[in-house]
């Protein structure tokens, strides 16, 4: 069995192990239980340390830290994805989120094998120990605002769903309807209000935890997009310090670099926003979902166009 | 008025100007990037409005320029605005009376059947083993009335550095603003294509451009002169490639190149050679705040050739068909051509080589009707023979391209770099602060009874993060209720066997 052989075989049991989880997980958001959320979770670690081992024999037979091109960087995105949920997962024991998750794993990991695979020896522009540090970080900020990115889709989901229930309530009995709030502001979140002459205990806290369970995924967002935007910012600066390295300039304005700016500005505009604490969580959420529109054109538009600096990374 | 120009509301605004301005410069083709004929082909019609908008230019644009001034206005201004209060926040310690938690919105409350100063050592430990730091109110900021043993007033934080993170990352963005300022007054670009052998001065490069126009520039120029003492590229061996790559480029591929290396000597003002390095891609050499890049190559034009064993060099002088070509006169009406082509320059060529042919009064010499005539195609090294004489083709001269910067701002931008990381991975962390005033239980009037009974109120506050600090909460309580026997203060024992809270083994599971 050759290296090739070894690397392929990794893959695809890593891949198979995901649509395992996929399959776990799905069942966990029709019928909860712990052997299906354990499963999911078992399975999709160990998928990622197949994958990790996959990426290990490709570097070992290329001769360098294989990232750099598409097939290779998408493979460490979905492997950060991996690892960041399977720490999210253990912390918040997530009922909804391992279902979009998984489906969006499976679709990059199926869309990577359509993409070539050959191994190139590295340009001289490339050989450099920046590479292997602006790269992965970059890659592991895009891993985090992906998952940002599908908490506040189930955020809006849920939303869009507690504002039709409030809407059938008021219909009903007005009175009731107005005790409750679909959203609330930043500014008031989680604020737990004591009953008339009645100490608050952690029981209301976290009864009041269960019954918002919107406001878990808007908190998922907040910390992947928290922990999302030092990694870009770093990203980006390491990325300049290579640069200034290699060309004697920190900043080109190339296509690729600009928006990756945009990017930053717009988890900037998410996090100021959320600073502010005027504005709601809605609002919140579909900022979120902007920055990962503008993630995506960062990742793949640019790559597509095949321009600048960063043509390297081009598709096919 | 400066209100306007600090509030956050603004920087809001201002990103995402900033963000749609840049998006635009992406979508749209910009000078310099993209040949003008190009972009005027494009946008036949338009091109003069989009122009004069400076949409082909966004970066430099007037209006792009105007919207970074006003952000760094408001980073300037809005940074001292939130420094006073961030300071406060991290460092101030102050407590609560135990009306002024019982007023608070976010408060929880329990009785425990342990004298006070047990209670108050008890919750400190864990506090300060769940990483807060415990601080105990001093006897005179007690309520007048109490002694020390009836109440207990504790202030307990963690997470204070991260109300600085914002500040620390803000003045990061101003320092390496301020800084690219500092290196516009007084650094430079310089640019040159040197041949081995070839000495220059900086200032007389090809190209030396100050990075500010030249009269409002205040930095100066090396001393010491640059000589090129070699520069070659390196293919990749073969078996020294990965995989994809056999002994041999496959399909007449150009070969790989692994990189480009330029001998450099620095000679000082004494003409002494002061240091000898040699230079690659990723690899430049840095002399003070000067750097030296390996940035491209060229070749110069000469070819060096063997005409009959004799070495002569040939400039490129002319061109035919569209070709560059050296046009040599041989005597006797006889006039050499030679056609080079460079790997890396020309499609489809693995080496750098030339075509020969041989021109005299009657024409090229073997034309024929729909015939090339007599040629040679000789690869750098090689030899042969055309219509009797006899051609060697040694190399064709190839110049480096070396790109020289000073940049004295460099220090500063790299510690403007290491305060932005610095203050956007203290903003992930939440401050969390608590207060607790321990009190004993006051006499029931109704039975007068006096239980050994202590009443703990907890007020809390988490910047961020809620749903994690109210898990530690709930961790904190559960350890209090097991180790220390704390109940709800509307709760008996008897009802706290009962509780359904007691049987969940993780407070949030499966949202």
């Amino acid at each position: 069995m050759t290296f090739e052989d070894w690397e392929r075989n990794w893959y695809y049991t890593g891949f198979t192990l995901q649509a395992l989880s996929l399959v776990f997980y799905g069942l966990h958001a029709i019928r909860p239980k712990t052997f299906f959320r354990e499963g999911g979770w078992g399975s999709l670690t160990l998928s990622a340390l197949c994958l990790i081992t996959s990426l290990i024999i490709r570097s070992t037979q290329a001769q360098y830290f294989a990232l750099s091109n598409m097939y290779e960087s998408l493979l460490v995105v979905s492997i950060g994805i991996q690892l960041a949920f399977s720490a999210l997962d253990r912390w918040f024991r997530l009922r909804m989120l391992g279902l979009p998750v998984g489906v969006l794993l499976m679709a990059s990991l199926l869309y990577n094998l359509s993409l070539p695979t050959e191994i190139h020896p590295l340009q001289p522009a490339l050989q450099s120990y920046w590479r292997s540090i602006h790269v992965p970080i970059i890659l592991l900020s895009y891993a985090l605002f992906t998952i940002a990115f599908l908490s506040s889709l189930i955020f809006l989901l849920k939303d869009f769903g507690q504002t039709l229930a409030s809407r059938k309530i008021h219909q009903l009995a007005p009175a009731i309807a107005e005790s409750r709030t679909t959203t609330f502001p930043s500014s008031e979140r989680f604020e737990i209000r004591a009953g008339e002459g009645s100490p608050t205990s952690v029981e209301a806290l976290e009864l009041a935890l269960v019954e918002d369970k919107a406001n878990i995924y808007d908190e998922i967002t907040y910390r992947c997009v928290a922990f999302g935007f030092p990694f870009l910012t770093l990203g980006i600066i390491l990325g300049g310090m290579w640069a200034n390295e290699a060309w004697g300039n920190y900043w080109s304005w190339d296509p690729k670099e600009s928006m990756s700016l945009v990017t930053l500005l717009g988890y900037g505009v998410y996090l100021h926003l959320r600073v502010n604490g005027e504005h709601r969580q809605r609002t919140l959420a579909w900022v979120s979902v902007a920055g990962f529109i503008l993630m995506l054109i960062t990742y793949f538009g640019v790559n597509l166009m095949g321009v600048g600096l960063h043509s390297y990374g081009k598709i096919g | 008025m400066l209100a306007c120009f600090r509030s956050i509301q603004l920087a809001i605004v201002l990103l995402s100007l900033l963000a749609l301005a840049t998006l635009a410069g992406v979508m749209l083709p910009q000078d310099g990037l993209v040949p003008v004929a190009d972009i005027k082909r494009e946008f036949a019609g338009n091109y003069r409005l989009l122009k004069a908008m400076g949409l082909f230019n966004v970066y430099s644009s007037y209006w792009f320029i105007a919207l970074e001034t006003l952000f760094f206005i408001n980073l300037l201004f809005g940074s001292f605005q939130w420094l006073k209060p961030a300071c406060l926040a991290a460092t101030q310690i102050f407590f609560r009376t135990p009306e002024q938690i019982a007023a608070s919105g976010r408060q929880l409350t329990f009785t425990a059947h342990l004298p006070v100063p047990i209670v108050m050592e008890r919750l400190a430990a864990s506090l300060r083993k769940a990483r807060y730091r415990v601080h105990i109110a001093p006897a005179q900021a007690q309520k007048p009335g109490y002694k020390n043993d009836a109440e207990h007033l504790l202030y307990a934080c963690k997470g204070n550095f991260s109300r600085l993170g914002p500040a620390v990352a803000h003045f990061g963005i101003l320092l390496m603003l301020a800084s690219s300022v500092y290196g516009t007054f007084f650094g430079f670009k310089a640019q040159q294509l040197a041949v081995p052998g070839q000495t220059f001065d900086i200032g007389n490069a090809q190209m030396f451009k100050p990075n500010v126009d030249a009269n409002l520039w205040l930095g100066s120029v090396p001393s010491w002169k640059l000589r090129v003492d070699d520069f070659r590229i390196v293919y990749y061996a073969p078996g020294e490639a990965p995989r994809s790559l056999t002994s041999q480029p496959p399909n007449g591929q150009p070969p790989t190149v692994k990189q480009y290396y330029a001998d450099l000597s620095v000679i000082g003002p004494s003409g002494k050679t002061v240091r000898h390095e040699t230079i690659s891609v990723n690899h430049p050499l840095t002399i003070d705040d000067t750097v030296i890049y390996q940035a491209s190559f060229s070749p110069t034009g000469k070819l060096f050739v063997e005409i009959n064993g004799h070495a002569r060099t040939l400039d490129t002088n002319s061109r035919f068909m569209n070709r560059p070509v050296s046009l040599m006169e041989l005597g006797g009406g006889k006039t050499l051509l030679v056609f080079p082509f460079f790997v890396q320059q020309d499609p489809n060529v693995t080496r750098n080589n030339a075509i020969f042919l041989l021109r005299d009064q009657h024409g090229f010499v073997g034309a024929q009707p729909g015939k090339m005539p007599s040629n040679l195609r000789l690869a750098e090294g090689e030899a042969g023979r055309l219509a009797g004489i006899t051609l060697r083709y040694v190399r064709p001269e190839i110049a480096t391209g070396l790109q020289i910067k000073k940049g004295p701002e460099v220090p500063w931008m790299y510690f403007s770099y290491l305060l932005i990381v610095i203050g956007t991975v203290m903003c992930v962390f939440s401050q969390r602060r608590l207060w607790l005033a321990i009190t004993k239980k006051p006499r029931d009037e109704a039975t007068e009874r006096t239980d050994n009974e202590t009443v703990i109120r907890i007020a809390y506050q988490s910047n961020k993060a809620h749903i994690s600090f109210m898990k530690e909460l709930c961790r904190l309580e559960q350890q209090w209720r097991q180790d220390n026997g704390f109940l709800p203060l509307n709760k008996t024992a008897g009802q706290e066997q009962t509780t359904p809270h007691k049987q969940r083994e993780t407070p949030t599971n499966d949202i």
